[in-house]
């Protein structure tokens, strides 16, 4: 690691921050997680991208010890999930957590902080959380983004190195996402692990760099935006086929398959690119359109689990 | 650690104004009212029962409003906040258990100065130091059932629960209506209720009786119980 990390701890940056072997958690009949392992190293940022109901909230839950697996084995920080919690190592900031009337950011960060053995510095957590000019604010006289920045001060009240977020930016504007994702991203820039679920792609794309994907209580897929999108395969082109004979385009470089649907002809490629060239060379652009290739379409193609290259 | 929860707590309370009005309006008016009814020249012991039962009132309605505000904390994730911190429960429990006991000290101390101040009771400086203090921290095993009621029950449903609880050990337990005025049979199972036994041992001490042991035990057992569902119900509640 090329981090100094001259504030407040000079940590360790090696070895595992997450482990999960073979995790299961069961609702009567419903498998919430089935079989979940992820690993996740110190100093990762690493987004937990699923749809609803794909037990992002229930693999939080475990990994902080508010829920107990059924099976499997969860660590953190190479030991129990609520001794490392406890311990202060783990900071985590819920969906709607935890703020109440009457009291003020400060006095509410004062008593967290006073909870740990080793907490980080009020004047810290406030310069971090962009606070420092809202500390004597009542919790709960704050504007959305305000509440949010005072959840993730929360978080960081025992100094940790790993923070769990779930959904941090849901129900947040434009700006306020990208003000939170800024301190977000200075903490994770210290050396520090963040681990956060979110539904929205574009998030996880530009503020991970990995992206879990979980779906029926397991993980589908594993790896950097990029290395996702490969994994869908491709792309689709598609042309006006007029008096074409559609069987002469499977020869056509990067084409995987042709498909005639009415009066156009589908080619998935895995690299349009090459295709488009070769359809110009051989004069069929016709009404030409390139579609997919986003991680949108990687993502439903990968939850919705017909998808023969899933898995990846 | 519980010195700085105790003070979130206490902050919290305190800056609710309306906690004291709430608190103090419904025994003082019960106090003032029944303490002057009935022609037949009550004895001593009588208006001591009087005022305990009413202290006991106020004290007992105080107390019971903590399950509802438990669960408004529990709906604001509040409670699951506070289980990712290191606090242990036994801290978390003591912490808001002395929370709900502070608001029984408006209506006990209120009472006991109109018994003395307006409806002449007279006792001694200890007897009245003894029955206050026993008013106040013999509530123990109610502030605890607030505790348990809030953290297990959900929202709207945990401010009935203690409204209910509060208006039956209210009745049952006799500070209403001394158990003396019961039928037999309801006297009986009065006294296996912990409000019954706080009521007669406050009574005890401000008529300079000794303490009554069977009375004591029972509410000694009350406590531990309900104090095992408080934090059953933190653990429990807390996580969800």
């Amino acid at each position: 690691m090329t981090q100094t990390a001259r504030r407040s701890r000079t940590p360790l940056r090696t070895g595992s921050a997450v482990n999960f072997t073979n995790v299961t958690k069961s609702y009567g009949d419903v498998h919430a997680v089935a079989g979940l392992d992820l690993a996740i190293d110190r100093g990762e940022t690493v987004a937990l991208l699923g749809p609803n109901g794909a037990g992002k909230s229930t693999t939080i839950n475990m990994l902080l010890g508010l829920l107990a697996n059924d099976g499997g084995r969860i660590e953190l920080l190479g030991r129990e999930p609520q001794e490392a919690v406890r311990a202060g190592q783990v900071g985590a900031m819920l969906q709607e957590g935890g703020l109440i009337p009457r009291v003020t950011i400060k006095e509410l960060i004062e008593f967290m902080r006073g909870t740990y053995a080793n907490p980080m510095p009020l004047a810290e957590i406030l310069e971090i959380a962009q606070l420092t000019k809202l500390a004597d604010r009542k919790a709960d006289k704050l504007s959305g983004g305000q509440a949010q920045r005072v959840r993730f001060a929360l978080a960081l009240c025992g100094n940790p190195e790993l923070i769990v977020l779930d959904e941090p930016t849901a129900a947040l504007d434009i700006q306020s996402r990208r003000d939170l994702w800024q301190t977000m991203a200075a903490y994770a820039a210290r050396g520090n692990t963040l681990l956060f679920s979110t539904h929205y792609l574009e998030e996880a794309d530009e503020y991970a760099e990995r992206i879990v994907v979980i779906a029926q209580g397991k993980v589908l897929a594993d790896g950097t935006g990029a290395e996702l999108k490969k994994s869908v395969g491709g792309k689709t082109v598609s042309i006006d086929l007029g008096d074409w004979d559609p069987d002469g385009f499977s020869r056509m470089p990067g084409v995987s398959q042709v498909e005639v649907r009415g009066a156009r002809l589908h080619l998935n490629t895995v690299d349009a690119d090459a295709t488009v060239t070769a359809l110009a060379q051989s004069g069929a652009l016709r009404n030409i359109e390139v579609t997919g290739g986003g991680l949108e379409e990687a993502f439903i193609s990968l939850t919705s689990g017909n998808n023969a290259r899933s898995g990846s | 650690m519980l010195l700085g929860y105790l003070r979130l707590e206490l902050l919290r309370t305190v800056r609710d104004g309306g906690f004291l009005i709430m608190s103090l309006a419904a025994p003082v008016m019960m106090y003032l009212l029944t303490s002057h009814m009935g022609g037949d020249h009550p004895t001593h012991a009588d208006d001591v029962r009087t005022l305990a039962g009413m202290a006991g009132f106020g004290a007992l309605g105080a107390v019971m409003t903590t399950s509802g505000g438990i669960a408004e904390d529990k709906k604001a994730g509040w409670l699951r906040q506070l289980r990712l911190t290191p606090l242990p429960t036994v801290t978390v429990i003591i912490g808001r258990g002395i929370t709900a006991m502070f608001l029984a000290l408006p209506p006990v101390l209120a009472v006991s100065l109109l018994a003395g101040l307006v409806n002449n009771v007279s006792l001694s400086a200890a007897e009245w130091g003894e029955m206050t203090a026993l008013l106040w921290v013999g509530i123990v095993p109610i502030a605890m059932l607030a505790l348990g009621c809030g953290y297990l029950i959900e929202g709207a449903k945990a401010h009935s629960v203690g409204l209910i609880s509060y208006l039956m050990l209210s009745v049952v337990g006799g500070l209403l209506i001394d158990t003396k005025n019961f039928p037999h049979w309801l006297a009986k199972v009065s006294g296996w209720t912990p409000i019954n036994r706080y009521k007669q041992l406050a009574t005890d001490l401000a008529l300079g009786h000794s303490m009554n042991t069977a009375a004591l035990a029972i509410l000694l057992a009350w406590s531990v119980a309900l104090a095992g569902l408080a934090v059953l119900g933190y653990r429990k509640g807390a996580t969800a």
